[in-house]
């Protein structure tokens, strides 16, 4: 899609997508929305699928989204988990902020364990680590640090045994 | 201590330095000082090798029993924590799982009952408009039949005087004794000139010129 062209392209923006508030837990892997477009009842349905979609999508790439369009007598969310359960949400005459929030209590992760999971995917990325299992295994590779004295041999003014002599 | 800055910025030549090994390379030949010098082998008693096999047995015994307990300890330790944290985990599942559920029959519950009060006020509404419409319908009907009964009732009337087979004679009677003369003409005043005996006077040609 090219920049600005459409409706609402705010929608496709980086920022916008990264605001959504809305993660899965770990073991949904579907996510369906029944609407239809005439009908002041379908107009929270339309709306949330119109604006809140995208953001679902972009924060849980691992879970299927699918919508079904003027195929439901009413509107209605389905979402199916892992291990074969589903829960059937009713969105007749809501609106989208209320669908969203009652998403959020129900199939979404809460905010604690939202923000301890950003906490540990923190320490896991933080460029400054170094180590086994970290984007660097040793601070040798960083430009401006002591080389390892298996690559380099360690000047011998850094050496105990030449620094600390005593005769 | 010597700051690293004067490494980095390589103010002071000296740092090239080669990594030194302090022995004789691998691929030289022995010395020939030591080329028919044959190490004289360890003596050791019967006694103190037996006394040594002991200690040695002794030892490793030791250390494999001592590391096999920590293993199974730490093994042990590792199941029973797992079993007892997934045991834990799927507790707290089922229970989130029962919470959200609950949360969200109440939610379906009371979207159900509005949905239903909101098709009650659309059924009145429904009701309402049919009902108007089929009143409007029959209004109209009414009408339409009123209409045509006062152009019946009309047409009756009119009939009496309709010329009948009956009655032609006497029609034509009537219309021979009493001839109209349409040929008559009607001034600004509404007066009526009948023409047929009125002589006509045809105006002057030279008038007409000079006018």
């Amino acid at each position: 899609m090219p920049f600005m062209k459409g409706r609402a392209p705010i929608r496709r923006t980086l920022n916008y997508l990264n605001a959504g508030k809305l993660v899965f837990k770990d073991k949904i892997r579907i996510f369906s929305v029944g609407y239809n477009i005439h009908g002041q009842n379908n107009t929270g349905a339309k709306e949330f699928v119109f604006w809140y979609l995208p953001q679902i999508q972009y924060k849980n790439p691992d879970v299927q989204v699918a919508t079904f369009k003027n195929l439901t007598p009413s509107p209605f969310i389905k979402c199916y988990f892992e291990d074969g359960r589903r829960i059937l949400v009713d969105i007749d005459n809501k609106t989208k902020e209320d669908i969203l929030e009652h998403l959020m209590n129900t199939v979404g992760k809460s905010k604690e364990v939202l923000e301890a999971e950003a906490i540990a995917a923190e320490k896991k990325d933080n460029p400054a680590n170094f180590g086994i299992g970290c984007e660097r295994p040793c601070i040798c590779e960083v430009y401006g640090q002591v080389p390892c004295p298996g690559v380099v041999p360690l000047p011998k003014i850094f050496r105990g045994k030449y620094k600390n002599q005593t005769d | 201590m010597i700051p690293k800055n004067l490494f980095l910025k390589r103010s002071c030549p000296l740092i090239m330095q080669i990594a030194e090994t302090h022995r004789k390379p691998r691929w030289l030949p022995v010395a020939k000082s030591k080329i028919y010098r044959i190490p004289k082998r360890p003596e050791v008693s019967e006694e103190e090798r037996l006394e040594l096999l002991r200690i040695n047995n002794n030892y490793k015994t030791q250390m494999r029993a001592i590391r096999r307990f920590y293993h199974e300890e730490m093994i042990n330790e590792k199941s029973s924590l797992q079993s007892a944290s997934s045991e834990m985990s799927q507790q707290l599942e089922a229970d989130e799982w029962e919470k959200c559920v609950q949360i969200n029959e109440k939610w379906n519950a009371q979207v159900a009952a509005e949905r239903e009060q909101r098709r009650k006020i659309e059924l009145a509404a429904m009701e309402d408009y049919a009902l108007k419409r089929i009143e409007a319908k029959d209004k109209e009907f009414k009408g339409r039949i009123a209409r045509a009964s006062a152009e019946i009732r009309r047409e009756k009337e009119l009939s009496s005087t309709f010329i009948t087979p009956d009655n032609l004679e006497a029609a034509i009677d009537h219309a021979l004794a009493n001839p109209v003369d349409y040929n008559y003409a009607i001034d600004l005043r509404g007066n009526i000139v009948s023409g047929r005996d009125t002589p006509i006077v045809k105006p002057e040609k030279k008038d007409q010129a000079v006018a």
